[in-house]
């Protein structure tokens, strides 16, 4: 896995790359814990090039969902392809979050 | 940093001291008595330390090379050859200086050369490394010993939530149904369970349910939902108000990022129906009417259970007519990457279960099982569980 993150005064962005699976998730919870002390209005999850996600990276998705309730800030999830967005069908996790598809 | 071992842990440990010189195996036995070693042994030539080997069985061997007789290489070699002494650190002293005949030391198997003329200290500090290794190593064996044996007893206690193959004997006794089925955690302990209930003379309900992640923590998930199932009065005639109990309760306990997939089903052979409920269960496969081409997945979308306490699940019914199959697994049957690093997929497992169903419904369980388990590549990384309910 890798994570590419922007921010700026009022946005965050985190691309995530390769695979998210059991071993990132230290990483991933820094990424989160990061976001926590400051006050995003928005946070947006790119996953163009995430080509593999496990139980444990859908758990890091959720928990991101929960995570940004908490910091009372808006949630999108960008562009899951192949297995990634067949998890994200079969978890229906478009029921408690935007998923947007963005054709290319 | 604090040593790991202490020395009152080395102390009595034996140490035997081998030496055909009798003024050298009084000095390193003196010395080492006055760094406080209590348990010292010395022997005078190789074979007198072979001889005396299995009577002693000492924790560390200090050893001389030039000997009358057996030679301290050849002590090292048939030690090392040993079924019982293999492990004896050995610390060989040595004059020699060349380079080659110090590395001629470790090539017989010693742990670590002591250089002569011998220095008081570090003889002491080379005889206290040693045994302090051992000791730590020892201590790690016992942990192991005791983590494998608790695992162990873990392990069993897990098994027994399964239904027993008496319950499911009668299950298909009763009802005249086939079930055939295999759960196996991915280390002694697992994420996996399922589950069965006979309902009346025409109903049975079950459930498969695959806790995030897998080892000790999702295991314990597991009892936590058998204790659900146990004390909660779950009606197991309606699946969607299963999912809502266990989905409800499990929000609450886990954290955000667990969570479980399960699916819930009855089968009902008065009305050839099959009603089921499902949260991001992997896609399971269902035959009717022995149609082997018609072999089609069940759409199991729905939110994983543990995640939002009030999500509503819905009850999806569709025909289940005599000669029908439908089988239900985790997603390791799906997941696991074989040899060349790739995985069935729902399109190689649906490949196959057509191919077996070919040869009959009670074949797809079984040989899909023995393909999986013959070429999926060791340790399986996930807990596995198949399941095949077959309706003659």
């Amino acid at each position: 896995m890798e994570l590419k993150i922007k921010k700026d005064d009022t946005e965050v962005s985190c691309a995530i790359s390769g695979k998210l699976t059991y071993q990132d998730h230290n990483e991933y919870r820094d990424f989160l814990r990061s976001c926590e002390d400051l006050k995003f209005s928005k946070i947006t999850i790119e996953l163009d090039n995430l080509t593999l996600i496990d139980s444990a990276g859908m758990g890091m998705l959720l928990l991101t969902i929960e995570k940004s309730k908490d910091f009372g800030c808006d949630l999108s999830i960008k562009n899951p392809k192949g297995q990634v967005l067949k998890m994200i069908e079969l978890a229906n996790i478009s029921s408690i979050v935007t998923i947007e598809k963005i054709k290319k | 940093m604090e040593d790991a071992v202490l020395f009152s842990e080395i102390a009595d440990c034996k140490v035997l001291i081998v030496d055909d010189v009798a003024v050298l195996r009084t000095l390193i036995k003196t010395c080492l008595q006055k760094a406080g070693f209590t348990n010292l042994i010395t022997a005078e030539s190789g074979d007198e330390t072979l001889e005396i080997l299995d009577n002693i069985n000492p924790d560390l061997i200090i050893l001389d090379i030039v000997m009358p007789g057996i030679d301290g290489f050849e002590v090292c070699r048939r030690i090392r050859k040993s079924s019982i002494h293999s492990q004896i650190p050995i610390l060989i002293q040595t004059g020699m200086e060349a380079t080659q005949e110090r590395a001629a030391v470790f090539e017989v198997g010693a742990n670590d050369l002591i250089s002569k003329p011998i220095n008081v200290y570090e003889l002491i500090a080379r005889v206290k490394l040693q045994l302090q290794n051992l000791i730590m190593s020892r201590k790690e064996k016992a942990y192991q010993e005791r983590m494998e044996s608790e695992l162990n007893s873990a392990r069993i206690i897990q098994e027994s939530l399964l239904p027993s193959a008496e319950a499911i004997s009668c299950v298909e006794e009763k009802l005249n149904i086939k079930i055939q089925n295999h759960w196996k955690a991915s280390s002694e302990l697992g994420g996996d369970l399922w589950g069965l209930q006979y309902l009346d003379e025409h109903r049975l309900s079950f459930f498969i349910i695959d806790f995030s992640g897998h080892g000790v923590a999702s295991a314990l998930n597991t009892f936590r939902l058998h204790t659900l199932i146990n004390e909660s009065n779950l009606d197991w005639s309606d699946p969607k108000t299963c999912l809502q109990t266990v989905n409800s309760h499990l929000a609450k306990v886990l954290p955000p990022e667990q969570f479980a997939t399960l699916f819930w089903a009855v089968i009902d052979l008065k009305e050839d129906q099959l009603t089921f409920s499902s949260a991001a269960a992997p896609p399971v496969l269902v035959g009717r009417d022995g149609d082997h081409n018609g072999i089609e997945f069940l759409d199991t979308s729905g939110l994983p259970v543990g995640v939002i306490s009030d999500y509503k699940y819905e009850n999806n019914v569709i025909d289940f007519p005599k000669n029908s199959f439908i089988f239900v697994y985790s997603d390791a049957l799906i997941e696991s990457p074989d040899e060349d690093g790739a995985m069935w997929e729902e399109i190689g497992l649906m490949d196959r279960v057509k191919v077996e169903a070919a040869k009959g419904f009670d074949q797809i369980q079984p040989n899909i099982l023995k393909e999986f388990l013959d070429t999926a590549i060791p340790p399986i990384p996930d807990d596995l569980t198949t399941v095949s309910f077959i309706r003659p």
